[in-house]
């Protein structure tokens, strides 16, 4: 088996350690067995919808996610569509999850038109920026029973309707909007939040969630050999611990 | 009269920390001294007879500031100085009021501050600088200050508002965001730079925060890339690029982790051998020399400040053990920073155990992602062990695995002085534990290893 993963825009959207995302993805494969080639995308760069099983986009600074959503009119936009309704998988983090919404208006006022992945979208909030760690009880069908923790760290507030489902519920901190109580977007294989971290590193769950969900489509039902997360579940507890001390 | 109110009821506050053991009390004496006279910097600064110089950016301000204060006290200048914890406004008038005689004297020639970039704007019309040096902007505790273009903007907004022609901006040429800050100021602009092949290193690109040209927003081309986003960029699209810098670093040679050798060629060339190693601090050297050309000092003075000087705590800090081991001190507290301590000891040869600590206190930074940014899979291959210790210990476990080292060369002991033993225990005599912490669990383990008699308690540094 093998796993192409597709990372859009890896140098200009790349914040917070969001590329560690990749790594534990890739990590996570070649561990199993199965082997995993990195594809950067980026701008004017061809996107093939059937070149890819799992995209990933990490967060940007505004001027990033100017230059990246004006690439997804002219360029990526349409094919990011056939591929998610094609049910490649796709993380977004962030500033990438706020560009997968239907629009992001900064705090400049500027409206960026997004890729409308999901029924979302992103606006500049009234209060302070929403910092800090953040624990979610997920609602990701077969891992109801996990939680998933991380750091937000955005101005932007997100904000979900018609059939897009949120990733779970805040139980620590801010999540979409800071006052729904949701963190995230979930629709058919495509993941977006708001969670740096890495995100995946801690929540190995969600990353082996991803990785059957991308392998799937290509090959059928895929078991996934398990591997020892002591170190990533200790990292996970600690995260938890570490956010209800600090908010 | 205010004024020394205020003085006498910062000097209280101060003995009071004192007295309760609470450290050097860096930074409450000028709460109070601001809270009963809110320009009591400003009043105090301007009593200055040489003035006050600021030294901002977001790494290496310690470390040039310590290297320019050795070269004022050679040539026999009082200097003023702030303590590195202590670098928003009230540490500045905590500094300010620790120098000030209890009728109102100052007891210095020169102010010597190294500023938190957020607090330039404020800072810059507070002491009203002669000269305000910028080392490099990178990507660092971005939770508090919101994004580094931001900071930057008002950076360069204050430079042009706030300065005067008689004052002086010492900037890095090779680092793009700051190379701009001077846009539209009438301040006098003094660049500093690297020229030497020696310095081009690996393209640690994932931790570069500025790739883009800010004109047209397009691509960089390197022509050489010393480090992160520093080096000697050009935009192919519309000719933004470096200009060239007025006092260069011509030649380098690296000698182990702990030491430089190098001529720098500014107003003259000199030549030195400084005790810090590493590219970065080749800037640092750089920057340095930039400042003291600036305040006037002779080119001999400056030789022999620079020849003098030893590490900030910390920053290299080397620490004697009774059983004939030695640690050696390597705050890393951002990618960048981490990447030039992992070349460090790539270069350094003979390292076999490692502590690497990492805290998420509000002083580290809450947000410990950015380890994900740093290249730990340069370091795979190069110590046989690492210890990882702190608070947020797990993760950088977790890190490690995923960078590739096995399971079994990385040991989890959360306490910081604990894990330095382990690394200790494992050693042979001669030997060097190399602890690479973030600023947290430098102040742990270091306030321990100064209760033991091995570490000098560090307000001594000054
Ligand atoms: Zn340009």
């Amino acid at each position: 088996m093998e796993l192409r993963i597709g990372h859009l825009y890896a140098d200009l959207m790349s914040i917070y350690g969001d590329r560690g995302n990749v790594l534990c993805l890739a990590q996570r494969a070649r561990w199993r067995g199965i082997a995993c080639t990195v594809t950067p995308l980026g701008l004017g760069d061809a996107l093939l919808p059937e070149a890819h099983d799992l995209l990933f986009m990490g967060g940007g600074q505004d001027r990033e996610q100017r230059l990246v959503a004006e690439d997804f009119q002219t360029a990526k936009g349409q094919p990011l569509r056939e591929a998610a309704e094609a049910g490649v998988a796709i993380l977004a983090i962030c500033g990438g999850y706020q560009l997968m919404g239907h629009y992001y208006r900064d705090a400049d006022g500027t409206e960026l038109p997004g890729v409308g992945l999901f029924d979302a979208y992103t606006i500049p909030g009234q209060g302070p920026r929403l910092i800090g760690n953040v624990v979610v009880q997920s609602s990701v069908p077969g891992l109801e029973d996990r939680t998933l923790v991380g750091f937000e760290n955005h101005g932007g507030r997100t904000h979900l309707q018609g059939d897009t489902r949120p990733l779970g519920r805040v139980v620590v901190g801010g999540g979409n909007n800071g006052q729904d109580g949701f963190e995230g977007a979930v629709c058919r294989n495509a993941f977006g939040t708001y969670l740096h971290g890495s995100c995946l590193p801690k929540n190995p769950w969600l990353a082996d969630l991803l990785i059957r969900r991308a392998l799937e489509r290509r090959y059928g039902p895929v078991d996934l050999a398990p591997l020892d997360d002591t170190l990533e579940e200790e990292a996970h507890r600690a995260a938890v611990n570490r956010a209800r001390e600090t908010r | 009269m205010r004024l020394l109110l205020a003085i006498w009821a910062a000097k209280l506050v101060a003995f009071a920390c004192r007295a309760l053991g609470r450290g050097g009390g860096t930074s409450l004496p000028g709460l109070v001294a601001l809270r009963i006279h809110p320009r009591a910097d400003s009043c105090l600064a301007a009593r200055l007879p040489r003035g006050c110089v600021v030294i901002t950016g977001t790494n290496g301000k310690t470390t040039t500031a310590k290297m320019v204060a050795t070269v004022l006290r050679t040539a026999e200048l009082r200097v003023v100085r702030n303590v590195s914890g202590a670098n928003l406004r009230r540490g500045a008038v905590a500094t300010l009021v620790g120098a000030t005689g209890p009728l109102g004297r100052l007891d210095a020639d020169i102010g010597l501050f190294e500023l938190d970039e957020a607090t330039i704007p404020e800072m810059v019309r507070a002491l009203r600088p002669r000269i305000v040096a910028v080392t490099n902007l990178f990507r660092d505790q971005l939770d508090r200050y919101g994004e580094l273009d931001t900071t930057a903007k008002r950076m360069n907004q204050a430079f042009r508002e706030s300065l005067q022609r008689e004052q002086t901006l010492v900037l890095n040429a090779d680092d793009p965001l700051v190379a701009e800050l001077a846009e539209g100021s009438p301040a006098r602009v003094v660049r500093f730079g690297i020229d030497a092949p020696q310095a081009a290193g690996d393209a640690d690109s994932h931790a570069a925060d500025t790739k883009t040209c800010p004109i047209c927003g397009g691509d960089y081309d390197y022509a050489a890339r010393h480090f992160a986003h520093i080096g000697h960029f050009a935009c192919p699209k519309c000719g933004h690029g470096r200009v060239a810098p007025d006092v260069r670093v011509s030649e380098l040679k690296l000698c182990g982790s702990e030491a430089l050798e190098l001529a720098v060629e500014g107003e003259t060339r000199i030549e030195v051998r400084v005790a810090a190693g590493g590219i970065y601090n080749a800037y640092n050297v750089a920057a340095a020399v930039a400042l003291c050309q600036a305040l006037g000092i002779t080119r001999d003075r400056l030789v022999e400040g620079l020849e003098a000087f030893r590490p900030a705590f910390g920053r290299v800090e080397s620490l004697e053990f009774p059983d004939g081991k030695r640690s050696l001190l390597l705050l890393a507290k951002n990618p960048t920073g981490m990447n030039q301590v992992i070349r460090l000891l790539r270069d350094a040869g003979g390292v076999r155990h490692v502590v690497i600590g990492l805290n998420d206190n509000i002083a580290d930074g809450r947000d410990v992602s950015w380890i994900w940014d740093a290249d730990f899979e340069q370091l795979v291959g190069v110590p046989e062990s690492v210890v990882v210790t702190g608070i947020r210990a797990w993760d950088m476990a977790v890190r490690l695995k995923y960078a590739g080292f096995a399971p079994e060369q990385v040991t989890v002991e959360p306490d910081p002085r604990a894990a330095l033993q382990v690394a200790l225990d494992r050693s042979a005599p001669g030997e060097t534990v190399h602890v690479v912490p973030t600023y947290t669990v430098l102040l742990d383990v270091r306030g321990k290893l100064e209760r033991e008699g091995i570490a000098p308690p560090f307000w001594e540094e000054l």
